[in-house]
């Protein structure tokens, strides 16, 4: 594969492979029952920028974005763990920083504030897609860094357009420089740039802490996810007047007679003339998944909710949802971070590296490849 | 339109409702209903911020629903539809009869403590016996010749929970803290001897094994 031309920093976060490895990869994507079956799905739903050229599904990475719309609940950890165990049993995985305004997934590697970062592709377009490329001190592991943090302050919504470069080049990057994974680490919030780079992923991941305000802020950004697929669903097949007015009946239930009921009961009982959008709409929820990952369990109660909430949202919203595990609360978190090495290197036998070893097998078993 | 006004349902409706594939067993018909119902409950705390009172009504009217009419396909005892709790009004899990108990611990006297010889015969059982567990609390009951009906019918607790703390059953519990008022209430029903100590050497076990499953 590509290797971008950087070197590690100094030895900085140099980590001894303290791991198995093995070359699966090639075996276990052609087994993915998920990138043979529901592409066309997928693509129903995708973002309307980014419909255009869409290479063939066997030349595009399998693409995870990890969300869930609050600060500090463990988005950046699990993403830079997560590939860093995808790295270790022979994927090839490209991070992706898109927290933008506090990026700081280069800390959870050990590494200084890059040099290139996404601002310089996305917003300068000084360089390309490859230069900003970095690798990390985890095998198989490169990372797009962000950084610049203030740069964007100027531009004050993320368009969706500004980003279509990116999405293209993410979605070549497995022709291109040999990616099996992209893995894109979400920013807290809603804006449009996050939803959007969430709902185009094959698995979205919703990280939250077992906590209400984590919990509303899931709910609300599920809630925004929603939104953005029947918009997209509305643009795809030339009815964006039909997807604003079913928007209108689904959020807005005041708009209709129907005052009680979930997203989803008021989703499926869409009359005759919005029927060919509806069976669209429900196209698009099943060619994605949405996992859930609750973060800082300290009892069993806490995992219940990380269910829970997984058969809530699959029930009120109608996605196809997946509980993918838990991580408990764990202090080699912190103390990883103040050792500049990435978790999973630094403590790989502590209870928070296997739950995070668990979760990552789950992915793969959820997405079709185990 | 609600999902609930749509009365008539195809066995297969009932098994997606309850989220099993149509060879599920009984037992894991049982669990699954069991396991949403609580989901489902207006406690929960996952549903925080989108608890819709209508909706969340619905959801358990079709789980009842699904649940009685898999029951009955499968001609299964009378004892395994006896938990299903349809007041809708508090759709809590645990009835607010329950609740209100668990605040106040049941101190009335147990109804055979006036029988000293049969006092005697549960003092005798509990100091033989080494383990504290839900065995010990059903042989005291078998003791006592009192179905776990009849404790459903007096103490309100529903013999499912009755069954399950008989058997030591943890991952099927709710919280300890609920399980300490019913633990209390059962033994004060009995009118077991020593009812402070069995019931914290239970917590004490199940709190146990709570800590070890999260680690
Ligand atoms: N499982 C955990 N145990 C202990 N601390 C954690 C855990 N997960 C996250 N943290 C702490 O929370 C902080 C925020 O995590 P981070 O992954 O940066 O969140 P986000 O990217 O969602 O903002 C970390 O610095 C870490 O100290
Ligand atoms: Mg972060």
């Amino acid at each position: 594969m590509y290797l971008p031309n950087l070197q590690p920093r100094n030895g900085v976060g140099r980590h001894d492979e303290p791991y198995y490895q093995d070359n699966k990869s090639v075996a276990l994507r052609e087994k993915s029952a998920f990138l043979t079956n529901n592409h066309e799905a997928w693509l129903a739903g995708l973002p309307a920028h980014a419909l255009l050229n869409i290479p063939p599904r066997e030349q595009i990475p399998t693409i995870l974005a990890v969300g869930g719309g609050k600060g500090g609940v463990g988005k950046s950890i699990l993403s830079a763990n997560l590939a860093a165990r995808l790295g270790q049993v022979g994927f090839s995985v490209l991070l992706v920083d898109l927290d933008i305004g506090s990026a700081n997934l280069h800390t959870h590697f050990g590494l200084p504030v890059p040099q290139k970062t996404l601002a310089d592709y996305v917003l300068f377009q000084q360089c390309t897609f490859e230069e900003v490329l970095g690798q990390t001190s985890m095998k198989n592991v490169y990372l797009l860094a962000g950084g610049k943090d203030e740069a964007w302050s100027d531009t004050t919504d993320f368009s969706t357009s500004a980003f279509s470069n990116l999405w293209t080049s993410l979605l070549n990057s497995q022709i291109k420089q040999g990616f099996d994974f992209v893995i894109i680490d979400l920013g807290a919030g809603t804006h449009r740039h996050t939803i959007d780079f969430f709902v185009s992923a094959h698995l979205g991941i919703v990280t939250v802490v077992p906590e209400p305000t984590s919990i509303e802020n899931a709910y609300s950004f599920l809630k925004a996810s929603l939104w953005r697929i029947i918009e997209n669903v509305g643009i795809s097949s030339n009815a964006c007047a039909a997807a604003d007015e079913v928007k209108e009946l689904i959020f807005n239930p005041y708009a209709s007679t129907m005052h009680a009921g979930s997203h989803l009961s008021r989703l499926k009982s869409l009359g005759g003339e919005y029927s060919d959008l509806s069976k669209q709409i429900f196209k698009a929820l099943k060619g994605r998944q949405i996992g859930f990952v609750i973060n800082q369990i300290r009892s069993q109660r806490d995992i219940d909710i990380g269910e829970s909430m997984q058969t809530i949202s699959r029930s009120y919203f109608g996605y196809e949802t997946r509980f993918l595990g838990y991580l408990n609360y764990d202090d080699a978190a912190w103390k990883s971070l103040r050792n500049r090495r990435l978790l999973v290197a630094d403590f790989p036998h502590c209870i928070l590296s296997k739950k995070i070893t668990e979760v990552t097998s789950r992915i793969l078993k959820s997405l079709g490849y185990l | 339109m609600n999902p609930s006004q749509n009365t008539e349902k195809s066995l297969q409706d009932c098994y997606n409702i309850l989220g099993l594939p149509t060879d599920a067993s009984d037992q894991e018909i049982k669990e699954a209903y069991f396991k949403l119902k609580n989901t489902f409950s207006i406690g929960n705390q996952a549903l925080y911020s989108l608890a819709d009172e209508n909706y969340l009504t619905a959801t358990l009217r079709d789980l009842d629903a699904a649940y009685k009419r898999l029951c009955q396909t499968k001609k299964k005892s009378e004892v395994s539809e006896s938990f299903i709790i349809t007041d809708y009004a508090n759709n809590d899990f645990i009835p607010t009869s329950i609740a209100q108990k668990i605040k106040t611990p049941l101190i009335a006297n147990g109804i055979k403590t006036k029988d000293p010889e049969l006092s005697k015969k549960m003092q005798d059982l509990i100091s033989k016996t080494e383990k504290i567990d839900g065995d010990l609390f059903k042989r005291l009951r078998e003791l006592c010749q009192i179905s776990p009906h009849e404790i459903q019918e007096n103490i309100k607790i529903s013999v499912t929970y009755i069954e399950y703390i008989e058997q030591n059953r943890f991952d099927f519990l709710p919280q300890p803290v609920y399980v300490k008022g019913f633990v209390t209430s059962y033994l004060t029903f009995l009118g077991a001897p020593d009812r402070q100590r069995l019931t914290d050497a239970y917590i004490g076990n199940f709190s146990a094994w709570l800590n070890q499953k999260n680690h």
